[in-house]
């Protein structure tokens, strides 16, 4: 009897992901923009994002979503997978795509995504991000959503937004998802990571740490 | 005819913490909610229709002076609110092709909204008077309300009501996580506030002949 709950208890400490599952260790993707899984990474940010001209940044060369998205990755070691819309029809100018963003939450849309969309069954945790259109996320987020059936993951919303904070992502997150945990949301100004990114990588990193990352 | 004016007047008193609960309440219910108070407003117009009537008759006084520029501004609040909100409407009035003219309706109608909340706040405060008790009663109340008055600065600032008033917040932030019911006393506190005032003003002004 004492040898059976020996030989148990050795089983047990042999199959402790420690000792002979993968490093645990975060992962520093080599490639940020690598879109596939990179091999070690537990985590991922899946992210929305637009370059353009903007709301009070002027005409950028990388949108706002996407630095804080990278900011996320790099602190993180989690992959990056950003959401590109198989028909790009989104304006340059801040007008004509907010008026182009409306049009799509008016009728409900489902932008196409270009691309297959990611086997995330490997990650545990999946960050999720975009800007605010509207109060809500961009309609090809909710492609995504639809698309991207997950249960038992731990799920982290962010946001840019020029004044409305984190607008219910973690809600609409958590009914697009009801299998999932939706932790605590991030909401960065837009204004912020373009033109204060050292003020923005101080928010993200508190609030990773207050994640438990 | 006085209680179905009254029961409009109040049916606007408790929709308008409704209306600016926005998407905390469900943009659905805001714009059933907005078309509602349309209507309410619409109707108050009516029954108080001898109020246009009378507009260039009789003597002003400074309570009328006030009383009628209060109006006037409320007037246009109260037609550029809706067209606004039905011109970026996402649902009852969607169909409409007014895309192109959102954004635009939506930097009117952030703005506006707090002006009208103050506004109709004052508004309803320069009638107080003729409905509030007399003699002890009276002092009673003023009391509470000037104690929900004070609180009511304190909700004033916090909600960053001047901020939206004044164009420096171009959208509106609201905390989902908040128990909605902090939001909506906060905001009642804000309509005492300016309610009182309102009755203040018209005391302050009373036996100030033009």
């Amino acid at each position: 009897m004492k040898r059976l709950i020996l030989m148990l208890m050795a089983l047990v400490l042999l199959c402790n992901p420690i000792v002979c599952g993968r490093a645990s260790a975060q992962s520093i993707p080599e490639d940020l923009t690598d879109e596939q899984n990179s091999g070690n990474a537990k985590n991922i940010v899946v992210y929305f994002s637009r370059i353009g001209e903007q709301y009070n940044v002027g005409v950028i060369e990388k949108g706002n979503t996407a630095i804080v998205a990278e900011m996320i990755a790099e602190a993180t070691g989690a992959d990056l997978y950003e959401i590109l819309p198989a028909d790009d029809h989104y304006p340059m100018t801040y007008k004509e795509l907010t008026d182009v963003a409306l049009q799509e939450q008016r009728e409900g849309a489902r932008p196409a995504i270009e691309g297959e969309l990611p086997d995330l069954s490997g990650y545990e945790t999946v960050f999720v991000g975009a800007p605010v259109w509207w109060g809500d996320w961009p309609m090809i987020m909710y492609t995504f959503f639809e698309g991207t059936p997950l249960s038992g993951k731990t799920l982290v919303p962010f946001s840019t937004h020029a004044g409305s904070g984190l607008s219910g992502f973690d809600r609409t997150l958590a009914a697009a998802y009801p299998d999932c945990t939706v932790e605590k949301g991030l909401a960065v100004a837009g204004t912020d990571a373009q033109k204060n990114p050292d003020k923005a990588q101080i928010s993200v990193d508190k609030w990773l740490e207050e994640l438990g990352f | 005819m006085k209680a179905k004016r009254r029961i409009i007047d109040a049916g606007m008193v408790i929709l308008l913490p409704a209306l600016m609960a926005y998407s905390l309440v469900g943009e659905m219910f805001h714009e059933i909610a907005g078309t509602l108070m349309l209507l309410l407003f619409l109707l108050h117009h009516w029954m108080n229709r001898a109020w246009l009537q009378n507009l260039f008759r009789g003597r002003y006084t400074a309570q009328r002076i006030f009383q009628t520029m209060l109006n006037l501004l409320l007037l246009m609040i109260m037609i550029a609110l809706p067209l606004s909100g039905i011109l970026m409407s996402k649902h009852l009035f969607a169909f409409l092709p007014t895309v192109n003219l959102a954004s635009v309706a939506r930097a009117i109608h952030l703005p506006l909204a707090n002006w009208g909340l103050v506004l109709m706040s004052l508004h309803a405060g320069t009638h107080l008077g003729a409905m509030l008790p007399k003699g002890r009663g009276r002092t009673a109340l003023l009391t509470v309300l000037s104690a929900v008055s004070a609180y009511g600065i304190y909700a004033f600032i916090k909600r960053q009501i001047p901020a939206y008033m004044f164009l420096k917040l171009p959208f509106v932030f609201f905390d989902f996580s908040e128990p909605i019911i902090f939001f909506f006393l906060d905001y009642l506190a804000v309509i005492v506030l300016f309610a009182t005032a309102g009755y203040g003003m018209m005391t302050l002004l009373r036996n100030n002949k033009h």
